[in-house]
This record gives C-alpha cells, sequence and structure tokens, in this order.
C-alpha cells in the first residue's frame, strides 16, 4: 500500500480515513503493527529480567501493540505512538504481576510484605502517621535491611493481594477507586500545564492519575491516599512510581516524534 | 569502556548496609550463577573486614569499585587502612593454604572464597588491603559500555555521614541512585511515605540528568542528615541545573522535583555545575512507639 500507516494515524485524519479505520482493514493493521514493532521491541527491552529471555517479553509487547491498534480511536486527535505506550507497557506490568512473583521474590520476602503491610497499617493508625523503617524493623523483629529489601521487591512486583482493593468484595471491585474520586478530572482541569505534559497525561490509566492527583495537588501523604483508595501504602507508591515513569516515557516519545499538529 | 560504579563512604558498620544496597541493585542486572544473597554476603564481608581490622576504631575510607566486565562482575573493596590484622590477613592469605590460616578472620576469608567464583586479597602500596571479588556471569550484560573512564578525585565524601558515588556510564544511575537513596533515607529515619517521595526524587533527577551531563560520568554525593538528605549531582553543561528541574515537570502538578525536594540549589565551578537537591521529613514528633 501507498498510504504509510503514520499518515493514516496523524492528528488530523480525514473523514474517509477514520472511516477506513474502524472497517478495520487488515492491510492497515498489519502495516501499523510492522511500524511499530521496533517501539514494542524497545519498550520490551526496558523490563528485560534476568530470568526472563528477551523474546518471551517481545512477544507479550507485541500482544500489546496489537491490542493498541485494535482499541486506538483516530478521533481522539492523537498520535498512535502516544497511545500505544502505555497500552504496551501495560501489557508488560501484567506479564510480570501475572506471571513472575514467584519465580523472583523468595518466599520469605513475600511473607516480609505481608507482615509490613499490616504493621504499616497498624503503625500509622497508632501513631497518626507513617513509621519509619527503623520503626518497622523494630515492630517486626526484623533486620532493617529486609526491611527494605521486602518494600523494594513489594515494588518491583504486584501481588494479588496487594493489587486488590482492601475491604471490598469480589463483586465491588475496582469500586472503591471511583466513588472517593469522581472529580479527579475536574481537578485536572484547574491548573494549567505544558501541552506535551498534559496530553500525556491522558494516556496514564485512571487509577495512576488519582493517585498523581491524590499526591500533587490534594498533597496528601502516601498513607493517606492509601487510606482514601483502599489499598497499602506499598500500592500506592508503585503506582505513583510506575505512573511518573510512563509520563517521563511518553513525554519523550512525544518529544522526538514532535509536534504532530505542527 | 567497562561500566562502572565507585562507592566511597567512611569505613562505619552503619555504613555496610548502603554498600550492601549498590550491590544488591548491580545484582539485579547481572546474571550469575551464585544468588543475589549470596553475592551480598560475600561483599558484606568484605566491607565488614574493612569495618572491624583496616582502621583500628579510626575513620577511614571504604571504597567498593564495581565492575561490569565481559563474562563477570567484579567487586573491589578497598581501605587505606595501616591494620596490622587486616594486613597480615592479606598477606597470609596471598601465601597461605586455607587448612593453614588460622579461625579467627580467616572465617570472613573462607566465606568469601566460598561465596565468589574468584577471591583475592592483596595489600596495596603504600598502605591498605583491596579485596577482589569475581562473579561469573551465564549471560552477557545488557548495558551498553561506558563512554569514559572513572576517574576518581572529583568527587570524595567530605565527612562520617557522606557517601560519594560515581557512574559510568550515566544510565546506571537509574538503578544506583533510588536504591542508595532509600537506603541513606531509612538511616536518616525518615518515615516510609517520606523515604518513597525520596525515591521518586531519585528517579527523576536519575533520569533528567543524563542529558545535561558534561560528559559521560555520573557524579553523586548524598548528606546524611538527621531526618535530612542532600543529594547533589553532576557536573552539568551550563543552565544543567535548571533544565533538570525544568524537564522534571508534571504538567499541571508541577515541577516535580520542586514539589518533592524540600530545597533546590545549583553550584557552579569550572568543571562544570552541580545540582543540590535536600528533602526533609517534617512529620510531627512521634508519639512513642508501644508494642502490641
Amino acid at each position: 500500500m501507498s498510504t504509510r500507516a503514520a499518515d493514516l494515524v496523524g492528528a488530523k485524519a480525514s473523514a474517509s480515513r477514520t472511516k477506513r479505520w474502524h472497517s478495520r482493514d487488515p492491510r492497515v493493521r498489519v502495516a501499523l503493527v510492522e511500524e511499530y514493532m521496533p517501539l514494542a521491541r524497545s519498550l520490551a527491552r526496558r523490563y528485560e529480567r534476568s530470568s526472563e529471555p528477551l523474546e518471551d517479553l517481545v512477544q507479550v509487547a507485541a500482544l500489546g501493540l496489537v491490542k493498541a491498534v485494535d482499541r486506538f480511536d483516530v478521533d481522539r486527535g492523537v498520535a498512535f505512538a502516544s497511545f500505544a505506550v502505555p497500552t504496551i507497557l501495560g501489557e508488560l506490568r501484567r506479564y510480570f504481576r501475572d506471571c513472575c512473583w514467584d519465580v523472583h521474590v523468595p518466599r520469605g520476602t513475600q511473607e516480609h510484605v505481608l507482615a509490613i503491610e499490616a504493621a504499616q497499617r497498624r503503625l500509622t493508625l497508632d501513631q497518626g502517621r507513617s513509621p519509619s523503617v527503623a520503626e518497622l524493623a523494630q515492630y517486626l523483629e526484623l533486620p532493617v535491611e529486609q526491611v527494605l529489601d521486602a518494600l523494594q521487591a513489594a515494588q518491583a512486583y504486584g501481588t494479588v493481594s496487594l493489587d486488590a482493593p482492601r475491604g471490598t468484595g469480589a463483586n465491588e471491585d475496582g469500586g472503591s477507586y471511583a466513588e472517593s474520586l469522581g472529580d479527579i478530572d475536574e481537578r485536572y482541569e484547574l491548573v494549567e500545564g505544558a501541552a506535551t505534559v498534559a496530553s500525556a497525561l491522558k494516556h496514564i490509566p485512571e487509577r495512576e492519575r488519582t493517585v498523581l492527583a491524590l499526591r500533587f495537588i490534594d498533597d496528601l501523604t502516601q498513607s493517606e491516599i492509601a487510606e482514601r483508595i483502599g489499598v497499602s501504602q506499598m500500592h500506592v507508591s508503585r503506582l505513583l512510581r510506575r505512573a511518573l515513569e510512563q509520563l517521563r516515557i511518553l513525554v519523550r516519545a512525544e518529544d522526538a516524534a514532535g509536534d504532530p499538529s505542527a | 569502556m567497562t561500566p562502572t560504579v565507585r562507592l566511597t563512604l567512611s569505613a562505619r558498620a552503619e555504613n555496610v548496609a548502603l554498600v550492601r544496597e549498590l550491590i544488591a541493585a548491580i545484582a539485579e542486572l547481572a546474571e550469575t550463577g551464585r544468588s543475589r544473597d549470596d553475592i551480598r554476603a560475600a561483599v558484606s564481608e568484605a566491607a565488614n573486614n574493612v569495618v572491624v581490622h583496616a582502621y583500628a576504631g579510626e575513620e577511614g575510607p571504604l571504597e567498593v569499585t564495581v565492575r561490569m566486565l565481559h563474562g563477570a562482575l567484579e567487586v573491589s573493596v578497598r581501605d587505606q587502612g595501616f591494620g596490622i590484622v587486616s594486613r597480615q590477613s592479606a598477606e597470609a592469605a596471598a601465601s597461605q593454604s586455607m587448612a593453614e590460616r588460622g579461625p579467627g578472620h580467616g572465617l570472613g576469608i573462607a566465606v568469601m572464597d566460598a561465596l565468589a567464583d574468584g577471591f583475592e586479597l592483596r595489600p596495596r602500596e603504600p598502605h591498605g588491603v583491596e579485596a577482589v571479588l569475581r562473579f561469573a556471569l551465564t549471560a552477557p550484560w545488557r548495558i551498553a559500555d561506558a563512554g569514559d573512564e572513572l576517574r576518581g578525585g572529583v568527587f570524595e565524601p567530605a565527612g562520617p555521614d557522606e557517601l560519594a558515588v560515581t557512574m559510568s556510564p550515566a544510565e546506571l544511575g537509574a538503578v544506583v541512585l533510588p536504591r542508595l537513596v532509600c537506603a541513606a533515607a531509612a538511616r536518616a529515619g525518615f518515615t516510609v511515605d517520606r523515604m518513597s517521595d525520596a525515591q521518586l526524587l531519585a528517579d527523576a533527577l536519575a533520569a533528567h540528568v543524563v542529558p545535561v551531563l558534561r560528559g559521560a560520568v555520573l557524579r553523586s554525593r548524598l548528606g546524611i542528615g538527621r531526618r535530612e538528605l542532600a543529594i547533589e549531582v553532576g557536573m552539568l553543561d551550563r543552565g544543567g541545573g535548571r533544565a533538570v528541574i525544568a524537564d522534571s515537570s508534571v504538567g499541571q502538578l508541577g515541577l516535580l522535583l520542586e514539589r518533592l525536594a524540600s530545597s533546590t540549589e545549583v553550584h557552579y565551578s569550572d568543571r562544570g555545575e552541580l545540582l543540590e537537591l535536600s528533602i526533609r521529613d517534617e512529620r510531627q514528633p512521634a508519639a512513642p512507639l508501644r508494642r502490641s
């Protein structure tokens, strides 16, 4: 085909292109996947872990790319790459979250993570602020280093238990976020910012955006956010780190691609 | 050039934890036949040896150099001590077989010998001892070679509560800095909340400093106070310090580094700019800790 996929998904797609997009023209899909495969590969490389063969990760990233192609809405007027990056990263992270905890984190550390989560809640309630690492270590009768290790491990790899919102039944899964935070988008709109970052923020998953807003607009501590949305502080910390990293990647990608509307 | 990280700090017992964190961070990049716990244990042993034997109770430097060689992770732990015991150990290790070594300080040597794929303990001239531990890789490194060779000297820790870390290539900062900053924050008595903030700050700093560095070497110095950390990075191009802060923009949320740091300062020298951020934990005084 003579039309490059990139032209097709440029910010100002014509009505006919949009129509063609929505028709899921298989040639367009194939061309897009081919064109953006290097992007998927480079993102996979960012998630290389010693025991995960790169090719497996590239497969996972490719799957994310295909999902991105299928879900992309050309009417939103954003460049395809900005949409694809978080989708692919999400796929890679899900892969690590679902498959890899047992492989990488020693059982002892997993148990420590759960014990720390409980201790943090307890001490935060008792003291009205989050405990220091030394206080956690003292409370749990563990060496400071093991507490640090467990905190690091909890961040690098999610667990099902840590990812599930606390105190909600399986049927209400996810409800706790939406209930407490309906007006987050409004608050985002109250303050102005750089255009690139503003558009990048739109591509951060809602959960991460919410946590970012609570931390940096409402100025809550991570423990206060944890309490508010019903997850552990470690989970909040992981969401923040992930969101900020995604933002950096998105901003870099958009800067590299240049301003699509120019 | 071989990718290298060098950490210099005071030879004190509480600093061994920082050495272990550095090793943990680097070990995550390496695929070896040894477990990460083994690597950490072996290097801790070498660092402890310096703390206990090198300076006979006086202050002195402990220098850890991690080299990502083709085929091996190499960790060198050095002191500049006059410690008779350490020197004797080194000379003994160089000349005796394991069976001939006495039980006392021979134990640490046996541990290092057992946990590493290669181990050497040698006297340094004019004084001091160097322990070199090698861990064979089972798969190649997945990091780019360093652009510039590391040379010591520009950043040295100025006191017992400071550490200096130098990295080449600078991209290693993303691996090393957040880890060291967390460990330093824990030692400074930060709450877990504020420690996580410090980690976010280190992430952002490591990411945004690379494009404005003068050369490929990232130098950083951490100062550990009471509920306060100072983090200095350099050497930056002219205007680099302000650029790092500006690049940390999270749009509507402000400049991330300014939001997280308690203060930001740019220092100028003829070698380039230095960006210094401080982060404090200004929590309310703690209620006494009680156990349940």
